[in-house]
This record gives structure tokens, C-alpha cells and sequence, in this order.
């Protein structure tokens, strides 16, 4: 199908190549195929295209929360696609990732949710007895203040508002302290507003710690604003990569079919 | 509109109510079916009456209840003895359910261990606690710690199946965070499934003790220890005043055990932790809990560690008898094999039959006099609150005396054999009945019921028309929980003389025919699984 080029990995040990990469969850009815691309500059790279087209399925791939038919995801030297276990525990702390309904331990506390984060560093008995280490917690402390809930840190999760959960959210990504972070659609149960707050957030995250944000969004226009490059996905297959500007109507046609719903 | 409803010879006028003929074939069938079995069972209107009678002498034997100060002593012996047997089979067959209850939660396990766990649950399900003490006083002797261990076993079937359920009812979203994260398996469940399954747990917890207190006093009537032994041997003395004293000490103690517990489930679920944080000299401090919270916790399980220790101290432990147990188990077991299966048409086929008509006649009876009370009961029917008071109290009563102890009861009254098993089956499931029907009918949504009245119907309409159909889903599924409920109960009711396989079960015991008690055991068994089989489907089909 689509073979776009492949970029050599450069010596960036957190570049992202994924090659071949074919997901089936039911066989002969692939839901992505033969998807090619690679992932290194800082910022982010907004995917669009329509529900059900394999945006979730790729990001969830990546991690592994999703496991690929065929093809590589290559992180640095490390092939995600083949890992199990210890090692796949291991990866998954370098790929912080952020959820469209937030996924917090809604029982647990703000502070509590943020350090969740740290479980793939922190043995189970630190975990059990909530004793993280100093270092943890003054870093949860700070990220907690730039996403501006410094106050909120012994609320419990299920009295924040959906905005509010996202920050959480996207803290307790940032506190695995990952070489890449995956969003999978973090603003589509917010309002306008509150969308765009995350989005400079995320956008925020990237620069300042200088890296990659993958970005399922549905809101193309939020994604023009924000993205450095854009993947446009339609029926499994990677149909435009390029910068936003690159992005014309004619690739929209594509990309969602039809063109009534452009007016 | 177009038929002609006034049309002479009716064969226009479509018919609002046509006769239903499958609901009324059922009906007769149903009728038949209940003097069919009332046969079966000796009810017969002599024997009523000639029980009335009896049964009036038996209360008047009764009251008033015995408080000399000797029996006050042996009561309350027996009540800590209860007591300290509630407390450790609950603490440690709590701890013992929770790994249990994880590996059988279908979506965190692999299938080969939860299948595994799911048979561990099984087992320890399918025998009443009466049967599991019977086995283990044979194994470990007579006294308190064969009653444990049965409570034990009894505990593990309970809260592990309920924690397997509520973990598969939680949210994954947290855990797939929690696992993109990079978690390890233990942390996801500490950090992830604890917190969403917490308070449900307590309240199981807090519902177990609570119904350990009541079972052990079951326990007793088998050589198990505790109040029921008490209470066994007042009943055998034709102790009847003293009876009553023991069986008033048990409503009470586990109307305070309800108090309790709903206490404990209103504290632990309500109120969840939030922590504090504190300004220090090298920067905020984050604390999980503040020192009030902190105190809270530390003085909960101080005293929960307290009762434990004083129990675990307190009862009354042969540990010769203790370290011959496995050995003593294996040779039980062996003794049972190879089942005598002539031993099944002798008797066991006759006994079966009863124990089935016993459950379900039971359950019939129980149904219609739980009816009234959960009427009774439910505040958005109930005529005042004295009625409604009158009415919880039955519900309490009747549930907190067990159905081995009604089955004594009406033993003495009846004489012994299946009747009195129908009886003790029907009035101890009153409580359990008319509490889920009061909470049903207490569910029924008020429009129509107001449409009703404002109609100006008469409050029987009101029943048949606003009411019941709500309810009636709900009315048949707590019917057909109770019959299996009562399957069960009515399999072990022989032991105290009250009909059915529990007659044959202790007839084999007496005569140490093993192979025959082993033959009962596996009857027992297939009953229970096809019980669940049958109550299964037929709620399938009804939800």
C-alpha cells in the first residue's frame, strides 16, 4: 500500500520507527496497514483522520497496550513490538501516555495519581506503604504547580472537573520522566476551551523537556494550531505526513472522504 | 376503532384480557404439585392442629426465660466462646480470601488460574457449614477449633467470590494506565484495584463477621463449640426456659453485630483518606493521612489486632489433636472410599426426595408469610411506623435464629420429620425473603402508584395493579435464590432430626459406616451443583 520512505534512525536514542507495522484483531480485516513512519523531533505530531481508522490502534501499539500482527516499532535500538515482561515494563516507563477519559484512580488522591507514574521505577513495598522516595515526591510537587493544581494535591481525583483530571493526567505521564508521550485523544471530552489549555500544555511539555507528543485529535483546526507536523490517517494507511501548512482540502477529502462536511 | 366492541356475538370485540392458558395450566400444576408434596411430608391437619397444642406447652415451658446466675454463666461462656470463634474465623478466612478472590478475577488473570480458583470457591461453597464441621470435628476433635476451621472454609466461599465479582465489575481504565506506565503486576493491584475495590471489601467484611457470629452459633449444634453447643445441650436437658434466655442472647448479639457493621461500612466507605500537605524547613512534605486520620486507623486496627490476639489466646486448643488432624483427614476420606452406592435406593433415593420437597414446600411457605411482613416493611407502603418497626423486628428475628436452631423448635412441636423441616425452612427464610422484597417494593417507582390514587383505586388495587407488576421480576429471582439457599439448608436438617439426606447422613455417622456418609456427601454434592444449574438458567430467563 503506501510506502512512504523511512528515515534512517539518527543516533537520538528516543527516535520512534515503526516499520511494516499491521494490526488484525480479527484475521484478514486488518485495522492498520503496513503503516511506516518515524518519530524523533521535539513537539507535537498530531495525527488526524476518522473514528475507527486505527488512530487509538496505533497509539496503543506502541505501548503495548495493544499488541501489533507484524512490523517493528523501534524505540532508540530497542524493538517494542518484541518485548514481554520485564523488559516490556521497562520500555513502557520511557512512553509516558495520556488518556482521553483520563484513566486516574478516581479513589486515590491527586498527589496519589501523579506518583502513579513512578510505579514502573519504584518497588512494590514503596508502592504498598506509600513511602516514595524525597526525590519523587518534590517532583510531583513541581509538576503539580506548573500544571497550576499546586493546591489540589490532596483532593481526591473524582472532585476534579474534566480539565482539572487532564492536568493529572498529563502530570503523572510526565512523571515517568519518557524519552516520547502518547495522547490518545486528551481533549475530546473537554470543552473548546479547556481543549486548547491542554493543548498548550502538551505543547509546553514537549518543548520544555524536548520531546516528542503523539497526538490523536478529531479537532483539526486545534491541531493545526499546535502541531509541528501532521499524520493523516485514513482506513489504516498513512494518506499525508507533512507540516500543517502542507496540509491541503484535497488531503482533508481524502483523509475524511467527501467534502460537504468542509462548509 | 374500527372493531365494534358492542358487536352481539363478541366475535368483533378484540378482548383486553385474553385468558392466559399456559399461567393457569401452571397455576394447577403448581396446586397439584403442593398437595402432592404436602403428602409426601405428612402434613396433615391432625398433626397441625395436635402441633398447635404442643407447641403452645412448649412456650409456656419457655417463659419465663431462665436468668438464674449459673445459666447467666453458662451463657455468657458460650456467647465469648461464639464470639472468639467469629473473630478468627473471620479475620483469617478474610486473609486467606483475598489472594483467592484475585486469582479468580477473570480480567487480571490468566484463565488457568482463575479456573483453578473458581474451583477452590466452588468447594468451598457447596457444603453447608453444618457438614464442613461434622468432617473437621472428626479430624480435629470436639471444641472450638473444629468450628473455626469450618468458618474458615465457609468465609473463603463467601468473600472470595464476592471480591472476584467486584473486581471484574471495576474500571480498567486506571489499570491500563497504571500498566502503560510501566507498573509491575503487584503495584497495578495496590495502586489500581485496591482503591476501587476497598469499600466494597469492607463491607463484606463488616456482613461476614457479622454472619460468622450467627453461623457459629450453628457450629455449636455439631460438636463445633461455642453458644450452639450451649444451646444443643439446653434443648437435649428439656431446658426450655434456658433455650429461650440463649436464643434472645443471639438476636441481641447479632442485632449488635448489624450495628456494627453498618457503623464500620459507614466510616471506611464514606469517608476516604485525603492526607495533608505540610510546609517543612526542606520543602512540602506530603503525608497520606493526617494525624487525626492516622489515629482513626492506628486505633481500628489496634483493637481488631486486640480481638484477634485475646481469641487466638482464649480458645481452647488440643494440640495433640491439632498435629493428628491431617493424618486424622486422609483417614477419613479413605474410610469413604469406595462409596457404598447399594446404600442409595435403601434410603438415600427416599431421603433426597423429602430433602427437595422440604426445600421447595418450604420455600412456597416462606413466601407467603414473608409477603405480608415485607408489606410491613416498606416504608412507601406501610400503614405507620409502629407496623413498619413490628416489621423489621420479624425480618431480624427470624433471620438471626438459624434453621438448624427453628428445626429444634419444631422438632419438639411436631414431632421429628420433614414438617418440621418445612416449618424451620420457611420461618428463617422469612427474614432473608421479606428484607429483599421490602427493599424491592421500596424501589417501585412512584408514578404510577400515584396515578393509581389519584384514580381513587383502594389500596388492594393499588397492590395488584401499581405495585406488583414492578416488583414481580425481583420477587421471582428472590424466590428462586431462597429455594437454592434452602436446597441446601434442608440437606443438613436431618442432623437435628427434621427429615431428608441429613437423617441418612447422621444414620451412616452412627454406625461409623464411612463408605455410606461418603455416598450421602457425593448426593449432597450433585444436588447442590444441579441446584445452581437450574437456578442459573431459570434467572437467566426471568432477567
Amino acid at each position: 500500500m503506501s510506502a512512504l520512505p523511512v528515515e534512517e534512525a539518527p543516533g537520538h536514542g528516543r527516535a520512534l520507527v515503526i516499520r511494516n507495522l499491521v494490526k488484525e484483531y480479527r484475521k484478514g480485516q486488518p485495522v492498520l496497514r503496513d503503516i511506516s513512519l518515524s518519530v524523533s523531533e521535539p513537539g507535537i505530531v498530531a495525527i488526524i483522520g476518522p473514528s475507527g481508522t486505527g488512530k487509538s490502534t496505533l497509539i496503543r501499539c506502541i505501548n503495548r497496550l495493544v499488541d501489533p500482527t507484524s512490523g517493528s516499532i523501534m524505540l532508540g535500538r530497542t524493538d517494542l513490538a518484541k518485548l514481554q515482561g520485564e523488559a516490556l515494563r521497562a520500555a513502557r516507563r520511557r512512553l509516558g501516555m495520556v488518556f482521553q477519559e483520563y484513566n486516574l484512580v478516581e479513589r486515590l488522591t491527586v498527589i496519589e495519581n501523579v506518583l502513579c507514574g513512578r510505579l514502573g521505577y519504584v518497588p512494590v513495598w514503596r508502592a504498598w506503604t506509600r513511602r516514595f522516595p524525597e526525590k519523587d515526591i518534590a517532583r510531583a510537587f513541581a509538576l503539580l504547580d506548573s500544571v497550576g493544581l499546586a493546591d489540589f494535591a490532596t483532593r481526591r481525583a473524582d472532585q476534579l472537573s474534566g480539565g482539572q483530571r487532564q492536568r493529572v493526567g498529563i502530570a503523572r505521564a510526565v512523571m515517568q520522566e519518557p524519552d516520547l508521550i502518547l495522547a490518545d485523544e486528551p481533549t475530546s471530552s473537554l470543552d473548546p476551551k479547556t481543549s486548547v489549555e491542554i493543548m498548550e500544555l502538551l505543547a509546553k511539555v514537549g518543548r520544555e523537556r524536548d520531546i516528542p507528543v503523539l497526538v490523536n485529535i478529531h479537532n483539526v483546526a486545534l491541531a493545526r494550531r499546535y502541531a509541528l507536523r501532521m499524520i493523516g490517517m485514513s482506513k489504516g494507511v498513512v494518506v499525508y505526513d507533512g507540516p500543517p501548512s502542507g496540509l491541503q482540502e484535497s488531503h482533508l477529502a481524502e483523509i475524511y472522504g467527501g467534502e460537504g462536511w468542509m462548509e | 376503532m374500527s372493531a365494534h366492541p358492542l358487536s352481539a356475538d363478541g366475535s368483533l370485540r378484540t378482548r383486553a384480557f385474553p385468558p392466559n392458558w399456559p399461567l393457569r395450566f401452571g397455576a394447577m400444576l403448581f396446586i397439584a404439585y403442593v398437595i402432592y408434596a404436602a403428602g409426601i411430608v405428612d402434613v396433615r391437619w391432625e398433626r397441625f392442629v395436635q402441633g398447635l397444642g404442643n407447641g403452645a406447652r412448649f412456650l409456656g415451658r419457655m417463659l419465663p426465660p431462665n436468668l438464674a446466675h449459673d445459666k447467666l454463666q453458662l451463657l455468657a461462656q458460650g456467647m465469648l466462646e461464639s464470639l472468639q470463634i467469629a473473630i478468627i474465623a473471620t479475620g483469617a478466612g478474610v486473609l486467606l480470601a483475598l489472594p483467592v478472590g484475585l486469582c479468580a478475577a477473570r480480567n487480571l488473570m490468566p484463565l488457568p488460574v482463575t479456573v483453578l480458583a473458581r474451583g477452590l470457591i466452588a468447594l468451598c461453597r457447596t457444603f453447608h457449614p453444618v457438614i464442613v464441621a461434622i468432617l473437621f470435628v472428626k479430624a480435629v476433635g470436639f471444641g472450638a477449633l473444629a468450628g473455626v476451621l469450618a468458618l474458615i472454609v465457609a468465609t473463603i466461599g463467601f468473600i472470595a467470590k464476592l471480591i472476584a465479582e467486584a473486581i471484574e465489575e471495576m474500571s480498567m481504565k486506571p489499570i491500563e494506565a497504571l500498566r502503560a506506565a510501566g507498573s509491575p503486576f503487584l503495584s497495578v493491584v495496590i495502586m489500581g484495584v485496591v482503591p476501587q475495590v476497598l469499600p466494597r471489601f469492607i463491607g463484606f467484611a463488616a456482613y461476614q463477621l457479622d454472619s460468622n457470629l450467627r453461623n457459629s452459633a450453628l457450629v455449636g449444634l455439631v460438636g463445633g463449640g461455642g453458644i450452639g453447643a450451649t444451646l444443643f445441650t439446653a434443648f437435649q436437658r428439656f431446658d426450655y426456659d434456658f433455650v429461650l434466655t440463649i436464643i434472645i442472647a443471639i438476636i441481641l448479639a447479632v442485632m449488635a453485630g448489624e450495628i456494627l457493621s453498618a457503623f464500620m461500612r459507614r466510616v471506611y466507605q464514606d469517608e476516604a483518606p485525603s492526607g495533608e500537605v505540610k510546609q517543612s524547613p526542606s520543602g512540602l512534605v506530603w503525608n497520606r493521612f493526617t494525624a487525626a486520620e492516622r489515629g482513626m486507623r492506628l486505633a481500628f486496627w489496634a483493637v481488631a489486632a486486640l480481638a484477634l490476639g485475646w481469641s487466638l489466646q482464649t480458645i481452647e486448643v488440643i494440640p495433640e489433636f491439632l498435629y493428628d488432624a491431617p493424618a486424622q483427614t486422609v483417614d477419613l476420606f479413605a474410610r469413604m472410599w469406595p462409596i457404598d452406592w447399594a446404600y442409595f435406593p435403601k434410603t438415600v433415593q427416599q431421603a433426597l426426595i423429602e430433602t427437595l420437597h422440604t426445600a421447595t414446600l418450604g420455600t412456597i411457605l416462606a413466601i407467603m408469610l414473608a409477603t405480608p411482613v415485607a408489606l410491613m416493611c416498606a416504608r412507601n407502603v406501610s400503614p405507620s411506623a409502629w407496623v413498619n418497626t413490628l416489621g423489621r423486628f420479624i425480618l431480624v428475628a427470624t433471620r438471626s435464629v438459624h434453621t438448624l436452631v427453628w428445626a429444634l423448635f419444631f422438632v419438639a412441636v411436631f414431632g421429628p420429620g420433614a414438617l418440621a423441616g418445612v416449618m424451620a425452612v420457611a420461618v428463617h427464610s422469612i427474614g432473608f425473603t421479606g428484607k429483599f422484597l421490602a427493599e424491592a417494593i421500596e424501589e417501585a417507582k412512584p408514578g404510577p402508584i400515584e396515578a393509581l390514587r389519584a384514580a381513587g383505586a383502594p389500596w388492594r388495587s393499588v397492590l395488584l395493579k401499581g405495585f406488583w407488576p414492578q416488583v414481580k421480576p425481583a420477587f421471582l429471582a428472590v424466590s428462586l435464590f431462597r429455594w437454592d439457599i434452602n436446597v441446601r439448608e434442608s440437606a443438613v436438617l436431618g442432623l437435628v432430626g427434621a427429615g431428608g439426606l441429613g437423617v441418612a447422613l447422621q444414620a451412616a455417622m452412627d454406625n461409623l459406616y464411612w463408605d455410606q456418609v461418603g455416598l450421602v456427601l457425593a448426593v449432597i454434592f450433585a444436588v447442590v451443583v444441579v441446584t445452581e444449574i437450574v437456578t442459573a438458567t431459570l434467572r437467566a430467563k426471568i432477567i
